[in-house]
């Protein structure tokens, strides 16, 4: 299909590059379920697009993976049905001020337009768990900030351009804090699966006081 | 069920295996050891499959006691080895007695050294693998002295070969495959990148490994969207500077990637001390 390019990653990997958030999520969908399945180690998909990475022992199969990522019909992939995730959060992060001024909004008025987003969760990365959630209001979006914190609390609802999402581990990190998540945690080795979302939910967030 | 104490662990050691495939999609990184071939060789000597655990020793200093018969086999950056103060060698089956001590010492040359113990070393596995990752902190902690670690029971006839030590390399050359994002580039900055002698920096882990050199500026604006990361990324942050991913970096990353390390290269960078020299071929 002319929509995608595929472009070389080493020696069993692919990049595939996809004009959207939806076309990477039904051509991981189709890999997923195709015949090609088998010989992926990993199929990644990140804002706009969608790595494939071959298993060592079958790099040969590369070559028909790329023509087959050339030639997809992802039309055909297996729907799975997003679920609605609640997320109830306390609005006191330490950046809400700052993102106030940054962005002229009041507390409230940043408050309700973080809350209000239509959230779908777009790709995974950076950290287990850690769900990059499309779908922050234009009137929110602000660059990452310019020095990263070296900690950020685990639970931490945090925003950065035209993404949210809730820290699933205190870790290093570039988001403004807007307040903190204090529902089921996001990331859990002990649970199954571990992670709280997957491709595609719609994440609400629940403003708690 | 026989354990090994830690009674000395040198500046980092930690349990690795070969990692956590699979998951990079949720954010997990692979991590597991940062030379793949020293660890497998230390796995085959003693009689393990080649995905047993083992303990990865950065800058050397580990020291263990085993509470029962044990054999162990030391791969990867060569380093001093006594067993109650005997010396022994690297690349062999080490044979010890309840009780004895087998301690490393500083690399001769190299950054990590492998230590195999027949049966593996058997902590927890989280999500199907006992390898630390540095980065998420998945995976047991990194080793302290007075720890315990388990080993298990199943293994197979240790091997009677002597293998010879790493080789020490003036110049270490990473093969390499440009692209996904070599387009984000001149060509003579890709002429540059692939000519230039590189330096190992002093900011290397097992997240991945700073290179100095000449600048890579882009030849174009604007951001790259968050893309998934092969091993070996060679990662070109605006500053010009390459990073080279190894084990445990990020799934995902926002910066173009110009080319790709092939994995013989990766175990070869993963020795390098700061200072190495470092070249791009391709093929």
């Amino acid at each position: 299909m002319s929509w995608t390019r595929v472009l070389p990653a080493g020696q069993r990997s692919l990049l595939v590059d996809l004009p959207d958030t939806s076309a990477v999520h039904a051509l991981a969908a189709w890999v997923r379920a195709s015949e090609h399945a088998g010989a992926l180690e990993e199929i990644v998909p990140g804002a706009s697009t969608l790595l494939v990475v071959a298993r060592a022992d079958r790099i040969g199969a590369l070559d028909r993976v790329a023509a087959a990522l050339e030639s997809a019909d992802p039309s055909s992939a297996p729907d799975r049905e997003p679920r609605t995730i609640e997320v109830p959060v306390v609005y006191d992060g330490p950046d809400l001020a700052d993102v106030c001024e940054r962005t002229g909004l009041s507390r409230d008025d940043a408050v309700a337009a973080h809350r209000d987003g239509d959230y779908r969760v777009a790709f995974l990365g950076f950290s287990p768990g850690f769900a990059f959630c499309c779908g922050v209001p234009d009137t929110l979006q602000l660059p990452r900030r310019s020095s990263p914190r070296t900690s950020v609390p685990v639970g931490s609802v945090a925003i950065a351009n035209e993404f949210t999402a809730v820290y699933p581990a205190a870790t290093p990190g570039g988001w403004h804090l807007l307040g903190r998540a204090v529902g089921d945690p996001m990331w859990d080795t002990d649970r199954e699966p571990p992670q709280l979302v997957e491709l595609g939910d719609r994440i609400v967030f629940v403003e708690q006081s | 069920m026989t354990d090994v104490e830690v009674v000395g662990c040198g500046p980092y050691a930690t349990v690795q295996d070969l990692g956590r495939p699979g998951l990079a999609h949720l954010g997990v990184a692979c991590s597991g050891a940062a030379d793949r071939s020293s660890l497998r060789l230390a796995n085959r000597l003693v009689g393990n499959a080649e995905d047993a655990a083992g303990v990865e020793v950065l800058a050397g200093g580990l020291a263990l006691r085993c509470s029962g018969a044990l054999v162990a086999a030391v791969t990867g950056a060569p380093v001093p080895l006594r067993i109650d103060g005997r010396a022994v060698g690297v690349g062999t089956a080490l044979h010890l007695h309840a009780g004895q001590v087998l301690r490393l010492g500083q690399p001769v040359h190299g950054l990590r050294t492998y230590v195999a113990v027949a049966g593996g070393v058997a902590v927890q596995p989280v999500l199907g693998s006992r390898s630390t990752d540095s980065m998420s902190g998945l995976g047991p902690p990194a080793l302290a002295t007075g720890q315990r670690l388990p080993v298990g029971s199943e293994h197979g006839e240790a091997s009677t070969v002597e293998v010879p030590p790493l080789s020490q390399l003036d110049v270490v050359t990473l093969r390499c495959r440009l692209g996904p994002r070599h387009d984000w580039f001149a060509g003579e900055t890709l002429e540059t990148f692939l000519t230039a002698t590189w330096t190992v920096g002093a900011d290397a882990d097992r997240v991945g490994v700073r290179l100095e050199g000449p600048t890579l500026a882009y030849d174009r604006d604007g951001q790259l969207p968050s893309e998934g990361m092969p091993h070996g990324a060679v990662q070109v942050p605006p500053s010009g500077q390459p990073i080279v991913f190894l084990p445990d970096h990020g799934t995902v990353g926002g910066y173009p990637v110009v080319a790709v390390v092939s994995e013989p290269g990766l175990d070869l960078l993963a020795q390098a001390v700061p200072g190495t020299a470092v070249r791009f071929a391709r093929g």
